[in-house]
């Protein structure tokens, strides 16, 4: 049978039943979901974001879930050596990002390849990773955990180690209706969780929302007219990205060994055209989530608008919108222009979400 | 007399016990078996040497698939039956490697087609949260590009100045679904279990028919390659016998 739920610890009907709503819902993407719409949370969220905050049927967020996800981001009981949680390298006060071009924080202590991104409205994004590679936040978690250079966590003993670890066992009984742990509930868990993490509140979504008190200076408001015309192509909405991929001219020379993390997109889809191209990041918070790009390789935002007016490298898969009349890739920048934008990201740190209670590391880890 | 009562009521017994035999039960257990074969042998692990169709050596540590979407059809009526969650891990093992997964409760009815595919459906490959055949920790979850390797084959190349190399083969990505299917006499069921026994030829996969040349790359995931072998592995099956 395929699903061979651990049978001796289904003892009772109500086990049962619980094991049977749990194949239900498990059982395909497009099934009901197992929970009453009672458990169900709205998470908050401004209008000026989105309405709602989507999910996936089968992993409805609910209280219980989000909190399970909390306690388990903070927990290094998820790493190999037990040192290493998901914080380690995603630290709330850097919007989940780390301040480091390339981690060595690892259970190997072996350089990463790739900048640790942040983790910020999420549940919006079609694919994750810089190459956009993991498909869900249900599938995401499974790289970090798992990577002998990151977490190198053994899937096969975390039900146990968790099964012992505080009251997990309850936990999950709240947030899933089952008795034994599984490393998919976990990774369902860490997904409510990081679809928690809404960032809507900084002085620009103030300013949009023309609350009391909420106001722009005269350089911030030519930044934001300057980025209207020049960045939001690509970093638009209120998300600030358009959850796509592109080449931003950033290398002109690609490794093509296979899975070279360097190759961009094309790692995932063998396309050359996909080559250099990563995942627009979102610019909320950007002022403190510094260094920048797939590689961590611009110390600040200076070397980054300096990069687009002048340091661009070309490759035929450079994004067009990038394109001047001559052929080559830039974004014309003077300088006054760039300290108006300057001035204008600082607007979008969201203090709310670098310090919301609800994102913190759990007393009981403390 | 009274003997002769005696033998009628036990020859009456044996009759009814005969009739008993022909009654179709309402439900039947099917055993799909997967034999593992190499070169028309059962495939030995580790210790024996192979060679495919492009004259590359090679040995074989493991060998997995995905079997999922179990179907029985009548192509006559139209009468299917479609097994629930049917996602099943076959992974041979034994000195006569075999993989056998059981169908519960299949309605008897007079199938003429068996259906199954190589690898997970689309929508259940966009995901890989999943317990069971499908856990990650059976090593054919694929994190950082989302999705299950169809099929493992792992082992060494054998080099002709005696240097080893490894063997990977891991196919998946949704292209490399494949549906396999057999045509059969109706089936007839007369007890409440019954076996399909399948042979798995693995030199099909390097072979037949795209031959795959393992001495430039061995490694083989994704790309034009790997969609050969999928090619190839679509090919590998031949029903042996159903046991009723």
């Amino acid at each position: 049978m395929a699903y061979s739920i651990n049978k001796e610890n289904l003892s009772s009907i109500q086990n049962w039943v619980s094991f049977l709503a749990f194949l239900l819902f498990f059982g395909s993407c497009t099934e009901k979901a197992v929970l009453p719409e009672s458990q169900v949370f709205q998470l908050p969220i401004s209008k000026n974001l989105a309405d709602s905050v989507p999910y996936p049927t089968h992993n409805q967020t609910t209280k219980a879930g989000v909190e399970l996800g909390r306690m388990l981001f903070y927990d290094p009981i998820l790493s190999a050596n037990n040192q290493i949680s998901c914080a380690s390298c995603h630290l709330q006060s850097r919007a989940f990002s780390d301040g480091i071009a390339l981690s060595m924080m690892g259970v190997s202590g072996k350089k990463l390849e790739r900048h640790t991104p942040t983790l910020i409205n999420l549940a919006w994004n079609e694919g994750l990773f810089w190459d956009a590679g993991a498909k869900n936040l249900e599938s995401l978690a499974f790289g970090p955990l798992t990577h002998p250079d990151e977490m190198a966590q053994d899937l096969a003993e975390l039900p146990a180690e968790l099964e012992n670890r505080f009251d997990y066992k309850e936990r999950f009984q709240e947030a899933f209706g089952v008795d034994t742990i599984h490393s998919a509930l976990v990774v369902r868990a860490l997904a409510q969780f990081q679809r928690s993490l809404i960032s809507t509140n900084s002085r620009y979504d103030k300013f949009i929302r023309d609350e009391t008190n909420a106001s722009f200076s005269e350089l911030e408001k030519t930044g934001l007219q300057i980025f209207q015309q020049k960045c939001e192509q690509c970093h638009s909405g209120d998300f600030f990205t358009d959850f796509q991929v592109h080449n931003n001219g950033l290398d002109s020379i690609f490794p093509m060994d296979f899975e070279n993390p360097l190759q961009g997109r094309y790692r995932i889809t063998l396309d050359s055209a996909d080559l250099g191209k990563y995942k627009t990041p979102t610019l909320r918070n950007i002022a403190v989530t510094a260094p920048y790009m797939h590689d961590g390789r611009f110390q600040n935002l200076k070397e980054v608008l300096n990069h687009y007016s002048s340091g661009m490298r070309d490759f035929e898969t450079v994004d067009s919108v990038f394109r001047q009349t001559d052929g080559s890739p830039k974004i014309p920048l003077s300088e006054s222009e760039k300290t108006a934008l300057l001035a204008f990201l600082e607007t979008l740190t969201d203090e709310d979400f670098l310090k919301n209670p609800n994102f913190a590391k759990p007393d009981i880890l403390k | 007399m009274k003997i002769s009562l005696v033998f009628l009521l036990f020859l009456g017994s044996i009759l009814v016990s005969c009739d008993d035999s022909d009654v179709t039960p309402e439900s039947v257990n099917i055993k799909f078996k997967f034999n593992a074969l190499a070169d028309n042998s059962p495939l030995v692990l580790n210790t024996k040497t192979y060679q495919n169709a492009n004259g590359d050596s090679f040995n074989v540590s493991d060998f997995k698939f995905y079997a999922s979407n179990v179907k029985l059809r009548n192509s006559q009526t139209g009468d299917e039956y479609q097994e629930p969650i049917s996602y099943h891990l076959v992974h041979p093992k034994g000195d006569i490697p075999s993989y056998t997964f059981e169908l519960k409760d299949v309605p008897t009815k007079a199938y003429d087609e068996i259906v199954f595919f190589v690898g997970i459906d689309k929508e259940r490959n966009a995901s890989i949260d999943a317990i069971g055949d499908l856990d990650p920790n059976n090593n054919m979850a694929w994190n950082w590009n989302t999705g299950y390797k169809f099929i493992l084959l792992e082992g060494d190349v054998f080099k002709a100045n005696d240097e080893k190399g490894g063997l990977a083969l891991h196919v998946g990505t949704d292209t490399n679904y494949k549906e396999i299917k057999f045509k059969v006499s109706p089936m007839k069921f007369k007890d409440t279990e019954a076996e399909i026994e399948f042979d798995t030829e693995i030199m099909t996969i390097f072979d037949a028919p795209n031959v795959i040349d393992l001495s430039e790359t061995s490694t083989i995931m994704f790309g034009a390659t790997a969609d050969k072998v999928a090619e190839n592995y679509a090919k590998m099956f031949t029903l042996k016998q159903i046991n009723f």
